[in-house]
């Protein structure tokens, strides 16, 4: 299958300028391409598009409030933004939280990775087009799977994207009666087609050969770069903060971290295909051993507007679909903080993105970026 | 642990949240042992105080291997620079363009420091203190010439 790509190559560089508003840009990121031919040379991604200041409405909000605001970051997995939140907060003010609660967030967080990825399947192989049985084939597929998981968050908190469902202190709102049937029967059916979608794909030549071997990441720059998640997997990092320094009762799961040593796309689309098996391993485990108890150790919400954490620096990260999704706090207090940090996982895998595009094709700069993963709201805060 | 090891070699100070404190003049040592023991950068940050005219630069690293993770800072004046990570970490890049985009601070032999989030044209610094937050946007005029953001 060796084949010898004979690429024109003139004397001139042309500038071409992506985006903005391109399609494969899962948002609005534009990219300054300098090319010889077809061939890239150089690149300068632009980012900010998105940006809403974030970070500064979370010195003037207190923690209470800010919580909702933080939904709207990573929006395809909402859940594991408040997650981190709520566990920087908790750390920082000491509050304790009952075990049925650390529960219901870790089965909700978990569906909401299954959401995550199956939206970047999705479109990661309409990105990869034609020859993918019409390229939307899969991305359909893969929505009306996602629609079922985003039924039972819908039945549970009432919104399907944004749900609001962790507290300061537990969670908002308890499982409902028949949450395990429905979670049962949505994640048999999601893995025998994840099962399926995957077979499709591995054994397509055309897949096969837009991905592998392409967009190399060593994983030695994958550390300097600070990429986490499945970025730093498929480069043969075995790390996972869910493993790495457990929190909210991940250490009662049994799971693995799939990683695989190539480094190129084909590893990263392995390792998410894995982590959504691994995930609804681990919602399985939940659900069976859902303990009884309150589901907060807070007052309602409308009572605990003001909580006073004392003065203090934090830093709480917890593994988002998209990789190491922290929060720095910093107190001195006050009802509201001093300064947050919100270290984006994709912000920094998506700085790896020129070192990642140099010397391939303008063809591959598509695959490149869906096999990074990056969301905007998340990039851009 | 490695923290103790770092903490005994530099006779540094702790915080009581467990966040080391590192004088700024022994950075380019510093960093160099930090990045034989830690080779994954989770993030920069920085943090303004007002009354004190200072800034504090907050980094976070990490080993993937055995989880361990390090948070240090340094503290400088306002008017102060400080040396750029990035011959050590090549993902300081951005995360110090954004310090400098939304701090103003200022990082030495940066490669490239420039806005990453705001426009080219933005005034001001919007997560110092004292950022008005409350004024009123400027209203748009459309007669004059938009800025390129970040030409090539």
């Amino acid at each position: 299958m060796e084949r010898e790509l004979k690429i024109y190559e003139p004397e001139e560089e042309i500038i071409l300028n992506m985006g903005p508003q391109h399609p494969s840009t899962h948002g609005v990121l534009r990219i300054i391409l300098k090319l010889s031919g077809e061939k890239i040379v150089d690149v300068k991604p632009d980012i900010g598009y998105l940006h809403r200041g974030v970070e500064k409405l979370g010195e003037t909000y207190t923690y209470v409030q800010f919580l909702p605001m933080l939904d709207r970051n990573d929006y395809l997995s909402a859940t594991t933004n408040e997650f981190g939140y709520v566990l920087a907060v908790e750390k920082l003010a000491g509050i304790m939280v009952p075990e049925r609660a650390q529960y219901i967030r870790v089965i909700f967080s978990e569906l909401s990775r299954i959401a995550s990825h199956l939206v970047w399947l999705g479109t990661f192989c309409l990105d990869l087009g034609g020859a993918l049985g019409g390229g939307t084939t899969v991305f359909l597929y893969c929505f009306r799977e996602r629609e079922r998981i985003l039924d039972i968050f819908e039945k549970m908190t009432g919104s399907r994207l944004h749900p609001h469902l962790m507290q300061i202190g537990g969670v908002r709102y308890d499982v409902y009666p028949s949450i395990d049937k429905d979670i049962k029967e949505t994640l048999q059916t999601v893995e025998k087609r994840i099962n399926e979608y995957e077979e499709m794909l591995i054994n397509n030549p055309v897949f096969i050969d837009r991905t592998k071997g392409i967009g190399i990441l060593p994983k030695e720059v994958a550390m300097e770069y600070g990429c986490s998640g499945p970025v730093l997997r498929g480069s043969g990092v075995k790390f996972d903060l869910r493993k790495a320094c457990p929190y909210s009762s991940y250490d009662k799961f049994d799971f693995d971290v799939p990683s695989f040593d190539g480094g190129d796309v084909f590893d990263r689309f392995r390792v998410r295909m894995e982590e959504m098996r691994q995930s609804i391993k681990i919602i399985m485990q939940a659900i069976e051993g859902l303990p009884q108890g309150p589901i907060s150790s807070q007052m309602p919400v409308k009572v605990k507007v003001a909580i006073k954490p004392k003065p203090g620096e934090v830093y709480v990260a917890v593994e988002s679909p998209r990789g190491e999704l922290g929060y720095y706090i910093y107190s001195d207090g006050k009802p509201f903080a001093y300064r947050v940090k919100i270290r984006a996982p994709s912000f920094s895998n998506l700085s790896v993105l020129p070192f990642l595009l140099k010397g391939h094709l303008v063809a591959d700069v598509v695959a490149i970026l869906g096999s990074i993963d990056p969301v905007f709201g998340d990039v851009d805060r | 642990m490695k923290k103790e090891i770092l903490k005994k070699e530099f006779k540094l100070d702790e915080t009581k949240d467990g966040i080391l404190i590192f004088p700024l003049k022994e950075f380019y040592h510093f960093m160099e042992r930090v990045k034989g023991f830690f080779p994954y950068l989770s993030f920069i940050t920085a943090c303004h105080f007002l009354e004190r005219k200072e800034f504090e630069i907050i980094y976070c690293v990490r080993d993937p291997f055995d989880s361990e993770t390090l948070i240090f800072k340094t503290v400088l004046k306002e008017d102060e620079e400080v040396p750029s990570a990035y011959k050590f970490y090549k993902g300081a890049e951005w995360m110090e363009r954004e310090i400098y985009d939304l701090f103003g601070v200022k990082f030495k032999n940066h490669p490239d420091l420039r806005r990453i989030l705001l426009p080219e044209d933005w005034e001001g610094h919007p997560l110092r203190k004292d950022y008005e937050i409350n004024r009123a946007p400027e209203k748009y005029d459309y007669r004059r010439k938009p800025v390129l953001r970040r030409r090539f």
